[in-house]
């Protein structure tokens, strides 16, 4: 396992060795080093951690956080707390995939941009509230899709 | 630098005063989550840049939420001698004049709230913060530091008091009399059911096995309720304190602070806690001199509603899936891996060094005779003035939607009140004068639950209303027991028919039926009071359901499947607005003419009606 995934992922593992709440704390460095969990990783950490793979899959299909496919450059979420519902989070992520041209699979053809709808992010105040890679957006009308989008456009049109 | 003895945490307090009252201004800006998402990243380095260009001499700090997440970015400047002035919402643009008028000695008056005695000259003129309709009945026990100090400064913690509840507690107390003293506050848990918060500890305490685990429950999962977010945000060290005195009184020398994944601002703020607190030395070996010894771990969620419930959540710390067990035993005897385990909410555990430090008989003052002390509710939905309100247990419902949260938002008619989340109900309007602590909400048949205040309008479908719930907790539930798993996904897809159009042969009296099968014969909370939502919206909003059973017809306007979107010839001025967002292309019309909308196109995206400036798209 000497490929990055291996070894970021081993010393990842070492890391949470023996402490309360490793699995999920190692998964989760995990993903946020690679956006998702690659299955290299899931593997390695399965011999480091002496934890079946088995009972890591279940863990990592069981909770909504995690995910197995890697997003796209930029990854949006839609917040499907109660505040943001009543406040049409349904029409504007009907919206952002409209716009964004993403189907089922979550993560447009050019993979710029992916989106989850996700749990309450808690900013209920500011509904609704759509958060971009670590940024979050409140207050989201249909109208200001477009300009909230235009920075990380842009970015990808130069890396094009 | 380590802190060895109650007097050093005295003295550092004394010394780190300054820090919040400083001999130049102190401008605060509130860099919690909600007024991270109103921009208040921008309006903090809008302060810095203008200050230095200005040249201002300023200590400005990122604090955590004021509560009155409605007016966004909140801002506090506190001038020496005088007052703190609290200012929202503060743009970005404006910070320039705000730092000018500081400069020629002005105090800045656009969208000034209030201010905040500090002890200083008073300014007359200038009303004070708790007089503002929003904070007038408030009461800040659990949030008394919430904006008031900077979350990432231990200093500044221990300026306002901080661990001298702990002190007191290793110090003066043996651990029967902290739990004879949380006790007698008559503190309940504040998660939702409102079980006795020193008998809970008397119970692991007694437990005969050990070691023993303390576990701070911040899995936040109710959609529309943010309070313990705020107070990890906003407050962290409260809770490291409160974890290390719970610790004590039930025999734990190890102790967990459980946080969902959605809160990564929360898990950061906390970690840096435990750092702080570790390097003084009031976390780890002989605490205080006192021979405890206690160790804090964060471990944090993944995504899944149900490890809220204390045994799925055990079941998530120890690294597997959240599935609940059945009860007994209890955690308080077989927990953590086996071991007698005591969890305890976020804001719960806020009280905590209050209680302590002010005594158990100033604390019962507040609230009301079987619910002592304050709750902190988040008043969020079609209401005018979102926010976090914090209020004596006992307060009339109406006092909180009408007065704080100033009625329903743009002014439309507020028709129920949706409290305690999925697993609770909605309560109509006409019942608002009912207090809210735990009894009073449970008799309407809704739950106290975490806090969660979501105000429905006329504007927002019972119908779908219940249906979001549903489905929320139809995706939530673990699979285990069959009626949770088969009967909330059955309710769910009769709503989902029924907001279709598809609900022509629905039974009413059918969904009540299997409503209070799964209520009666579900494994854990999450299927007993699942159905809750559809019960008690059925209850008293019988005649929306009807509307959409029978009719075909949404009231409010929001079921897309029943909705007619039409323009309003009167009102359209033929600006043309609407044609350029409409996706479908299925707007249409000559210049400054009033336009049309063909209906076998439309989607009913409603992005017209977000776009008209002249309120001229019908949607009946």
């Amino acid at each position: 396992m000497d490929s990055e995934i291996g070894i970021k992922t081993g010393e990842i593992a070492q890391r949470w060795k023996g402490t309360p709440g490793m699995l999920t704390g190692a998964l989760q460095e995990i993903q946020e080093t690679f956006g998702y969990l690659p299955e290299e990783g899931i593997r390695t950490l399965a011999s480091e951690l002496d934890i079946p793979l088995s009972r890591i899959f279940s863990v990592a299909t069981f909770y909504s956080f995690f995910r197995l496919t890697p997003p796209g450059l930029h990854h949006i979420q839609v917040c499907e707390g109660t505040a943001c519902h009543v406040l049409g989070a349904d029409q504007l992520s009907a919206k952002l995939f409209r716009d964004l041209k993403i189907g089922d699979e979550g993560v447009s053809e050019d993979r710029l941009f992916s989106i989850d709808r996700v749990r309450c992010l808690g900013c209920c105040s500011m509904a609704p509230v759509v958060r971009i890679d670590d940024r979050t957006y409140g207050r989201v009308r249909q109208k200001n899709v477009a300009g909230i989008l235009k920075p990380y456009l842009k970015e990808g049109d130069g890396e094009n | 630098m380590k802190i060895k003895d109650a007097d050093s945490i005295k003295r550092l307090a004394e010394s780190s005063r300054q820090l919040l009252t400083p001999s130049v201004p102190r401008i605060a800006v509130g860099m919690s989550s909600c007024g991270l998402a109103a921009g208040a990243q921008s309006v903090m380095e809008a302060f810095q840049v203008e200050c230095g260009r200005q040249g201002v001499e300023c200590r400005i700090v990122a604090t955590g939420c004021l509560g009155f997440c409605g007016a966004e970015p909140l801002v506090e400047i506190l001038l020496p001698g005088k007052a703190a002035f609290v200012y929202g919402p503060v743009e970005e643009n404006r910070c320039a004049d705000m730092v000018a008028e500081l400069r020629e000695g002005r105090l800045p008056r656009d969208n000034l709230l209030g201010r905040r005695e500090v002890g200083g000259a008073e300014i007359e003129d200038v009303p004070p913060l708790s007089d503002h309709p929003f904070y007038k009945g408030q009461i800040r026990i659990v949030t008394r530091n919430l904006g008031l100090i900077d979350p990432g400064s231990f200093e500044e913690y221990v300026a306002c008091g901080g661990y001298q509840a702990l002190a007191k507690a290793l110090g003066a107390m043996s651990s029967e009399q902290v739990i004879d003293e949380i006790k007698s506050s008559g503190l309940r848990g504040r998660g939702g059911a409102g079980f006795p918060t020193g008998l809970k500890w008397e119970m692991t305490r007694k437990s005969p096995s050990s070691p023993k685990y303390i576990i701070m429950n911040g899995d936040e999962g109710d959609p529309g309720a943010y309070m313990d977010r705020s107070l990890m945000e906003g407050d962290p060290h409260a809770l490291v304190e409160a974890m290390i005195i719970g610790g004590y009184a039930i025999g734990a020398q190890t102790g967990i602070l459980y946080v969902r994944a959605e809160y990564p601002l929360a898990q950061k703020r906390l970690r840096e806690a435990i750092g702080q607190a570790k390097e003084a030395a009031l976390l780890g070996r002989d605490i205080l001199g006192s021979g405890f010894d206690f160790d804090l771990y964060l471990v944090s969620g993944a995504g899944a509603f149900v490890s809220g419930e204390e045994t799925a959540l055990i079941h998530s710390v120890e690294g597997r899936i959240a599935e609940p067990d059945p009860r007994p035993p209890y955690p308080s005897e077989a927990g953590l891996y086996g071991q007698p385990t005591c969890i305890n909410n976020v804001e719960t555990l806020a009280n905590v060094p209050v209680i302590l430090d002010r005594g158990a008989e100033w604390y019962g003052g507040f609230g009301a005779e079987k619910s002592k002390g304050t709750k902190l509710f988040c008043l969020v939905g079609e209401v005018a003035r979102t926010g976090l309100v914090e209020v004596p247990l006992g307060t009339p419902l109406a006092a909180i939607v009408h007065g704080m949260g100033g009625g329903g938002r743009g002014g439309a008619a507020v028709k129920a009140l949706q409290t305690g989340g999925p697993s609770g109900g909605c309560i109509p309007s006409e019942a608002f004068d009912l207090p809210a602590d735990y009894e009073a909400l449970q008799k309407m048949g809704s739950i106290m639950g975490s806090g969660g205040l979501i105000v429905l309008s006329e504007r927002t479908c019972m119908v779908d209303t219940a249906r979001y719930f549903l489905k929320f907790t139809r995706e939530e539930s673990c699979g285990k027991c069959t009626p949770c798993r088969e009967g909330i996904d059955y309710l769910s897809h009769v709503l989902d028919d029924i907001v279709a159009g598809k609900g022509a042969g629905v039974n009413l009296d059918a969904i009540e039926q299997v409503s209070r099968g799964i209520a009666a014969a579900s494994l854990c909370g999450l299927g007993q009071t699942a159905p809750n939502p559809l019960m008690t919206s059925l209850r008293h909003f019988r005649a929306e359901y009807e509307a959409h059973v029978t009719e075909n017809r949404c009231p409010a306007g929001v079921c897309s499947a029943l909705l007619h979107i039409s323009i309003d010839p009167q009102a359209c001025t033929g600006c043309t607005a609407c044609v350029a967002v409409c996706p479908v292309s299925a707007i249409s019309g000559t210049k400054k003419e009033p336009h049309q909308v063909d209906q076998s196109l439309c989607i009913k995206c409603k992005a017209c009606e977000d776009i008209c400036r002249f309120n001229a798209i019908r949607v009946v």
